[in-house]
């Protein structure tokens, strides 16, 4: 994706430009798609998130600002947030068992190939945090899992998970700022 | 905007709130809790973006996936119908109707009966213990039929139609404006006109939609194609009406 056309794309949708907005889907939806189905783990939930993603997207495209975000983070942000949105509504009635498939929490060699600095820098802090840190963090991100979530599935104490997501997260943040 | 962006550190609980909350861990209480700060407070709500954009770059490294090829029509058909008109079901194609405008309009004048309009047009009655619905009917002139608006501070939803005339021969964009009191306007989004009706169903963002509130001010400017290019109106106000409480 290249990061100055898509920039301009996102300024033309928030003109309510609509060639625009299908150049930007068909640019974006193949990454915005991995990223709702990675979290709800269901195709049609993850075809509804992916709808409200762009919606969202319709409708705060004049609210993006490239001097605080790369385009690709935004866009990321916002799917991510679609899905989180959408399990959470889920979770009340449903259960925290859903789907318990083994989960490869490390993206593919080839999409690590194609990271922009800041997500080379990520890398790098993720690399700094101890193997447990990583493991959890990187599920809670990818999966979308709450604290119990997390606890249940690893079969850990609630108070352990906690705490160590925590650490992660300020390790993390005092790493990014290096 | 009158409130300046605060400048001050959240302080480390705030900052581990705002992170967990952009991780998506919380649950319950605690999630509860979260989100409602989020909305109030603005240093946490940019918190929590600056965590969601800090950790994107790992949602960015996940190998490309193509979503079915027949969802690209189904969300244009979603995002852009949103656009045209409120929906589809019975009730939204009165809000497109012209003589339905004018007939309520007539109802509206009477202000005993602004209470059945209100539930007319903006679907079933509030339960008692959501926060309170705000409404705004904008005219043009007082003989003019109003364009009607429902907005729902606790869903961040307004809802707004009615008949909004324009000269037909020049492209226009009627863009909706929030003007607190003694505050400058701030556009709340473009508005769809189809022959001579206005329809819009917008999410406020939560800034402004604290500023949608009994005192404050609605208006619609004529604005060029692709809304105002300054961010404040530079078109004629067409319509305009105070915002009151339901």
């Amino acid at each position: 994706m290249d990061d100055t056309q898509v920039s301009a794309l996102i300024k033309r949708v928030s003109l309510a430009d609509r060639a625009a907005f299908s150049e930007l889907y068909d640019l974006t939806s193949g990454k915005l798609f991995a990223i709702v189905l990675r979290i709800l783990k269901d195709t049609a939930e993850a075809q509804d998130a992916l709808q409200d993603c762009y919606a969202n997207l319709w409708q705060r495209a004049k609210s993006y600002d490239e001097t605080r975000a790369r385009p690709g983070a935004w866009l990321s942000m916002i799917a991510r947030n679609a899905a989180i949105d959408r399990l959470r509504r889920r979770r009340p009635a449903g259960s925290l068992d859903a789907v318990e498939e083994p989960v490869d929490d490390a993206p593919s060699p080839e999409a690590s190939a194609l990271q922009s600095d800041d997500a080379r820098r990520v890398r790098v802090c993720l690399e700094e945090l101890s193997q447990a840190e990583a493991t959890l963090l990187t599920r809670a991100y990818y999966g979308g899992e709450s604290y119990s979530e997390v606890a249940e599935a690893l079969s850990k104490p609630l108070g352990t998970v906690k705490s160590v997501i925590r650490r992660s997260l300020m390790k993390m943040r005092r790493c990014l700022e290096r | 905007m009158s409130e300046k962006p605060t400048t001050k550190q959240p302080d480390n609980g705030h900052e581990l709130l705002a992170a967990e909350l952009s991780l998506g861990v919380l649950e319950g209480q605690a999630l509860s809790d979260a989100l409602a700060r989020k909305e109030t407070d603005r240093a946490f709500a940019a918190e929590v973006e600056a965590w969601s954009l800090r950790l994107a770059p790992l949602a960015e490294a996940l190998t490309e996936h193509a979503p079915p090829a027949r969802l690209k029509q189904r969300i244009e058909a979603h995002v852009f119908g949103e656009e045209a008109r409120t929906s589809t079901s019975e009730p939204a194609r009165l809000w497109t109707s012209l003589s339905f405008w004018r007939a309520a309009t007539a109802l509206f004048a009477a202000t005993t009966v602004v209470a059945g309009v209100i539930s007319l047009v903006g679907g079933p009655a509030p339960e008692p213990e959501r926060a309170p619905a705000v409404f705004a009917a904008l005219q043009a002139d007082p003989a003019a039929a109003s364009v009607l608006i429902r907005f729902d501070p606790e869903t961040r939803q307004l809802t707004l139609a009615g008949p909004l005339t324009g000269e037909d021969s020049t492209p226009v964009q009627p863009e909706l404006w929030v003007i607190p009191p003694g505050g400058a306007p701030q556009s709340l989004g473009l508005i769809a006109q189809v022959e001579g009706v206005v329809t819009a169903d917008l999410s406020v963002d939560p800034d402004l939609a604290k500023a949608i509130q009994a005192g404050a001010t609605l208006a619609i400017s004529l604005e060029p194609p692709g809304g105002s290019p300054t961010g404040a109106p530079t078109g004629p106000v067409v319509a305009a009406g105070g915002v009151r409480s339901l």
